[in-house]
């Protein structure tokens, strides 16, 4: 059996105009994501922090409630292959002795490639708002004298850090702000678009979807 | 029914071919990584001891209050009293082994003055083979004897758990293990060790020779050193965990043997040098064969000297087998670093105000002067070098509290090849760059201030070495390392080497041509190196 032509046409304009309505109501939450952390890209070689299992460095930044973090990035160097740790604490670092913090999310990632931005996607939503840290540890043994380094910055990217923490060997296994590196991070956060705007795209979306069916039927009823 | 888009083959083949170049990207940057994988690496570090009358003043702590946190770095604190005891800078020298245990090197080896030790550890005749599980209730030891062992117990303790991550420690002696200081603590000048040669030679109950420093090496400071350390050299040979830990094995060990060792001609004295200089073969992989030295830069009859008859015969042989590369490893330097040298040149010699002039193997010389002029000698550290120049070697120490690295010529002006010295004295040693303010105001001799006068950004850090031996066969140094603050780990970039040695250095070194004219030699250039930080490590 074979379809008529113009039922056949009406399915695959009824799809693309669906397709399109989604792509319209999805495209605002896209477009919305931005980097709530970028200390800037660093200058190649200059002042490496090396990654040890022993040591941890941290950025701080803002959230406000609802903010979904979509992606933690950091800027290392040396041997790739090794995977780290990327934790999400909340809760401000000041000072030393400051172990009491919330671990919020925690995630992994694998330093894939060389002096960039390794990136690390993620799906985590701030219930309240306030200021966070994002913090990386190594995890992995390395290969036979290999080392992984984080690459320190000027932190004058388009969201600078609002500090810097770190917790290694000497801090008594607390991080401190006291003397810590400016180390490369980003993170990129996207923000709920509110519903009735959502609605009413797709509402719309709909309206024109019926509009366009009902002219068709008023077509086909023609003499 | 076919519903389908007429591009959408080309479409599919599109995505397909993104896919791929995407998966290539990223597979690409990987591969990048691997192209010259490591087949061999190993660390290197020494001087972790510190001192229980002059400990850095960037490790004394204070607490101020009982209501308040204590601990905290003060400049007027005192000693930990952990490290106090134990005589070991414990922060310094754990950080430093976290950060070998995330490089996981094959070995480490650690360059001297494991123990504060400077005493004469006389263990009673019984004591035969120096265990303690061996003794009687009749017997009796010298204080310096317990001395010396909790402070090795101490530091074997520490460096445990790298075996377990897969490195094994190869120890090298240095002159706080061989020798005995006449007035190093808890004895002082005026209360003298009564078994020990003073400053000026006089003896009190031994004829053993003085030597240049006011310290002597005796027999029993290197049977201590065998006692506490001698296992992890004898399983070189046999074998109950090395090749397990290293995933490789040692071969034609020499100087494990009391007739392998070096003799008479080294040591002035004949004393046993087993396992204090020894040496080894590993290969990693076809056509690289390492050759791996340790020298005991102390050796009792013969302080600040290098064994170098045994060193000459041993680096023959190792040519003979074909070895492609050469690391000697040894307590004391060559050339002397100075701390100066960034703003007043880098002799040491004569010493100077705020110049404590040579400690290094350098320090062993002699003096001469024609129509007023001074001139110095330095036979034993100059054929040392030239045997290090022959073989295209690599030379790593201690016994200076800094990091340096740099290239040094043929003294004598035989081979025209200039190796790297890596000195690595920095494993938590009270530094010998002093802050400004912490020497008396005479400023005596090993009490330098060079701060005030332009020193190296790194004379102050904590650091070790990580040489990597690549498969394509080029051997790369990385140096890592914190501040006297006990800062963050950092990649040291001033002292990474790209290119140490290239494998098959060893047989094109000791063929190299002869200088044929005298080449006047390189001063103790300090390497500051600008090469590329990352072609050090691929």
């Amino acid at each position: 059996m074979s379809s008529s032509p113009r039922p056949r046409l009406l399915a695959r304009m009824a799809a693309a105009l669906v397709a399109s309505t989604a792509v319209v109501c999805l495209a605002p939450a896209i477009a919305n994501a931005a980097l709530v952390l970028d200390t800037g890209t660093p200058t190649a070689g200059a002042n490496l922090e090396e990654l040890g299992t022993s040591q941890w460095f941290a950025a701080e930044f803002a959230l406000s409630a609802g903010q979904t973090v979509t992606s933690l990035s950091t800027f290392l160097s040396g041997n790739t292959g090794a995977s780290y740790t990327l934790d999400i604490f909340s809760g401000a670092f000041t000072g030393v002795r400051q172990s009491a913090q919330t671990l919020d999310y925690s995630t992994t990632g694998t330093f894939t490639t060389d002096n960039a931005w390794n990136t690390t996607n993620t799906n985590w939503t701030a219930t309240t708002n306030g200021d966070y840290w994002v913090a990386i540890e190594l995890t992995s043994t390395l290969p036979r004298g290999s080392v992984v380094n984080l690459e320190t910055t000027a932190n004058n990217g388009t969201a600078p850090a609002l500090g810097f923490a770190y917790l290694g060997s000497s801090t008594n296994g607390e991080f401190t702000t006291s003397g810590a590196p400016d180390v490369a991070f980003q993170v990129n956060a996207t923000t709920p678009v509110p519903l009735p705007a959502t609605a009413w795209l797709l509402g719309g979306g709909l309206l024109g979807f019926l509009g366009f069916r009902r002219s068709r039927v008023a077509i086909r009823q023609r003499p | 029914m076919k519903i389908a888009f007429q591009g959408a083959p080309n479409l599919r083949r599109i995505a397909l071919t993104l896919s791929l170049v995407g998966a290539g990207l990223g597979c690409g940057a990987t591969a990048g990584a691997q192209s010259d994988p490591v087949i061999f690496s190993f660390s290197t570090v020494g001087d972790s001891r510190t001192d229980p009358g002059k400990a850095d003043a960037t490790t004394l702590l204070a607490n101020p209050s009982p209501t308040t946190e204590g601990g905290q770095p003060s400049l007027t604190g005192t000693i930990l009293p952990q490290d106090n005891q134990w005589v070991t800078n414990t922060e310094a020298f754990q950080t430093i082994i976290n950060g070998i245990k995330s490089q996981n090197p094959n070995l480490l080896f650690f360059n001297g003055d494991i123990v504060f030790g400077y005493g004469r550890p006389i263990l009673p005749s019984a004591w035969a083979n120096g265990k303690p599980n061996s003794w009687t209730q009749t017997e009796s030891v010298t204080p310096d004897a317990v001395f010396e062992y909790i402070q090795y117990a101490y530091w074997r303790g520490m460096v445990a758990n790298l075996f377990l991550s897969g490195t094994y420690v190869m120890p090298v002696p240095g002159n706080h293990e061989t020798q005995c200081s006449y007035s190093a603590e808890p004895y002082s000048s005026s209360a003298p060790n009564p078994n020990c040669n003073n400053a000026s030679g006089s003896v009190t109950n031994t004829s053993w020779p003085n030597n240049l420093t006011g310290k002597t090496a005796y027999p029993e400071n290197e049977n201590m050193f065998r006692f506490n350390m001698g296992d992890l050299i004898s399983d070189l040979t046999t074998n109950i965990r090395f090749s397990n830990v290293t995933g490789f094995f040692a071969t034609n060990t020499n100087g494990l043997t009391q007739t392998t060792a070096p003799g008479v001609s080294d040591t002035n004295s004949g004393n046993d040098q087993t396992d204090l200089s020894y040496s080894f073969d590993i290969a990693p992989q076809a056509g690289v064969l390492l050759h791996f030295v340790v020298i005991n830069t102390d050796p009792s009859g013969n302080d600040s000297t290098a064994p170098v008859n045994w060193l000459s015969n041993d680096l023959a042989a190792a040519k003979q087998r074909g070895v492609t590369n050469v690391f000697v490893f040894g307590h004391k330097p060559a050339f002397t670093y100075n701390y100066l040298s960034a703003t007043a040149g880098t002799s040491v010699l004569p010493p100077t105000t705020n110049n404590p002039g040579p400690g290094g193997l350098d320090a062993n010389y002699t003096t001469s002067v024609v129509n007023g002029v001074t001139t110095y000698a330095t036979p034993n550290r100059d054929a040392f070098w030239s045997l290090i120049a022959q073989y295209g070697a690599t030379y790593f120490s201690g016994h200076e509290h800094t990091v340096n690295i740099s290239e040094q010529a043929d003294p004598t002006g035989t081979y025209a090849t200039t190796p790297y010295q890596v000195i690595v004295g920095s494993g938590g040693s009270p530094f010998d760059d002093k802050l400004v303010g912490t020497c008396s105001a005479s400023k005596p001799p090993g009490c330098v201030e060079p701060n005030s006068a332009g020193s190296h950004e790194y004379d102050r850090y904590y650091a070790w070495a990580t040489v990597s031996v690549h498969a394509s066969g080029n051997i790369s140094l990385q140096v890592s390392g914190f501040s006297d603050q006990f800062g963050p780990v950092q990649d040291l970039g001033i002292y990474d080497v790209a290119t140490l040695q290239t494998v098959g250095q060893a047989q094109t070194a000791a063929a190299a041509a002869v200088v044929k004219t005298k080449k006047t030699p390189k001063t103790a250039a300090t390497r500051h190196s600008t090469k590329p930080l990352l072609a050090a490590r691929h």
